[in-house]
């Protein structure tokens, strides 16, 4: 079910109680070390810091292994892949396809580091509310000089956050519309083009539609991609600076040995 | 405290939305606005807070003119709409930060947004929801959000588009309800529906149709005299029985009696000498 990954998790944990803006800086600056990571040992460190942080945050394990799950088929592939195409010793020997030993080194490191990148940011988003992610991102954004391409540090936020809120509705009219064409004798497996126009031309109507009952509602309610304050304005507390001291030890202590 | 002068409104693909329309509203009205589907009502509130500029005339709110685009912001802090569909106004990913969606539009500080947004759920009845994603909100429950989001910028007037057509008959009951109880608050309220049972306690009633004001006056007075079946509109049970008791002299107060429960009372405290 794609409605279990990467959602909300309801908690009072610390983790849960960080600034978005740090645990964003946190998760980026570990995917830099799960990708510049070579060794399994390394591998094993950080995955141990991730079990370490999953600890603190009460979200279960199995909840944030379900987010994965959608792209098991992917990480697969990236193994097979390295596993049959890396050249090295032959595990056994095939004719055409020959896994290795250093193909199944290298595919393994990919797979578990592909897999780990998924899970930290699993955890982020398990941690905080999506509002509070794009809030952060706003105020990561905020300085920049946007104003030049024409957008605002807000006008991107709010894009964000009505992405998340109408992305459910978007995938729900999909499968309306393609039930509803179905049911009128549309046949996919022999017209695809056909049978992707009939799904989209509606879709992509209905879409507009409510585009632009959303733009009414919005205006109506004063947005104008300016300057807006928020229900929970961010502030760093004592606790993120804390943290990302910790984190910041936790790097150079990794990158250094 | 909003004054239309005149006002005629094409549409973009050339079609006439509106014809010479003239009409003020009063601070502290309660307006209806009625007439079948595509009679212009959506396009006329549209003009209300600036959706919609006039072709021709003029549309003023508290003096300001809504064509000039630098009163925008203020006609829309004085006017707030809440529309048909819950679904598409619903801009949040839960409630309360829907309903504070327009107080932070206002960059009002966060503690005053919070009050704001208790305030209102509390009017509508959903302080216990605040953390509810749409997909867990009822139909019903989704427009009593959408309420509470106009009432969270404490406008002066407040449109209300044909709010419960999407609704079923207990959510539609809901709605009804609040807005009763909004209406004894000093707020301007126009009301838009084509069922007039909901408007038989309003203070003035119009009827539209083909983009035109065709009748106007108290409910009393406009579902009486006029026949509302012309321009597609259903008489209520409520108001036939209304006009035949008043055919038999009866002399009825209209909008205590829009009431059921008022109406019965009535009748059964004169005794059934009908
Ligand atoms: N963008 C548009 N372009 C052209 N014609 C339009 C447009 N929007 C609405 N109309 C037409 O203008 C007329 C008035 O529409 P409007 O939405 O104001 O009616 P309404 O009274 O609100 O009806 P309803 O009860 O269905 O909400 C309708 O005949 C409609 O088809
Ligand atoms: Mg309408």
């Amino acid at each position: 079910m794609p409605e279990t990954a990467f959602n909300y998790v309801y908690g009072d944990s610390l983790l849960h109680r960080l600034d978005p803006r740090t645990k964003l800086a946190a998760v980026m600056c570990l995917s830099i070390l799960v990708f510049r990571e070579e060794s399994f040992a390394g591998m094993g460190l950080l995955i141990s810091f991730f079990l370490l942080l999953t600890g603190i945050s009460g979200v279960r394990l199995s909840f944030l292994l379900r987010s994965v799950r959608p792209l098991l088929f992917f990480i697969f592939f990236i193994f097979c892949f390295q596993l049959f195409s890396t050249k090295g010793t032959p595990i056994i020997p095939l004719p055409v396809l020959t896994p290795t030993y250093e193909g199944l080194r290298l595919g393994a490191l990919l797979s578990l580091r592909f897999g780990l990148l998924l899970l930290y940011a699993a955890l982020l988003t398990a941690s905080t509310l999506p509002s509070q992610i794009t809030n952060g991102i706003e105020r990561l954004l905020r300085p920049l000089p946007l104003r030049h391409l024409g957008v605002t540090s807000f006008d991107l936020a709010t894009m964000m956050s009505l992405s998340i809120r109408f992305l459910p509705s978007f995938l729900e009219n999909a499968a309306t519309i393609r039930a509803a064409q179905l049911a009128r004798g549309l046949d996919l497996r022999h017209d695809l083009r056909r049978g992707i126009t009939a799904i989209a031309v509606p879709l992509i109507k209905r879409s507009v539609l409510s585009a632009e009952e959303v733009t009414e509602a919005m205006e109506s309610r004063c947005y104008q991609g300016q300057c807006r304050t928020s229900l929970h304005e961010l502030r760093m507390q004592k606790l993120d600076w804390a943290a990302l001291l910790v984190l910041g030890a936790f790097s150079l202590l990794f990158l250094a040995v | 405290m909003i004054r239309i002068e005149d006002l005629s409104y094409d549409f973009p693909d050339g079609a006439q939305g509106l014809k010479q329309i003239n009409l003020k509203i009063e601070r502290g009205e309660f307006l209806g606005i009625v007439g079948r589907n595509g009679s212009g009502k959506s396009t006329l509130v549209r003009h209300l807070n600036g959706l919609l500029k006039p072709t021709e005339g003029k549309v003023s709110i508290n003096g300001m003119d809504t064509a000039d685009p630098s009163n925008l912001l203020k006609i829309r802090q004085t006017v707030g709409m809440v529309f048909q569909n819950p679904y598409t106004q619903f801009v949040g990913t839960t409630l309360e930060e829907d309903v504070a969606f327009g107080p932070e539009n206002l960059a009002l500080p966060p503690e005053e947004i919070r009050e704001r947004v208790d305030r209102a759920l509390e009017v509508v009845g959903l302080e216990n929801f605040k953390n509810h994603s749409p997909k867990t909100l009822s139909g019903g429950q989704s427009q009593c959000a959408a309420i509470a989001s106009a009432l969270a910028m404490k406008s002066e007037c407040i449109v209300f588009d044909e709010i419960s057509s999407m609704l079923d008959s207990r959510s539609r009951e809901q709605v009804r309800e609040i807005i009763r109880k909004l209406r004894k608050k000093v707020r301007t309220i126009v009301y838009v529906t084509h069922r007039l049972e909901e408007v038989l306690y309003a203070d003035r009633v119009i009827i539209m149709d083909r983009g035109e004001i065709v009748r106007e006056g108290s409910p009393k007075t406009v579902f009486k005299a006029s026949d509302p079946g012309k321009f597609g509109l259903e008489l209520p049970p409520v108001v036939e029985l209304l006009n035949s008791l008043e055919a038999r002299g009866f002399a009825l107060d209209w909008a205590r009696l829009a009431s059921i429960e008022n109406l019965a009372e009535e009748i059964w405290e004169s005794g059934w000498k009908i």
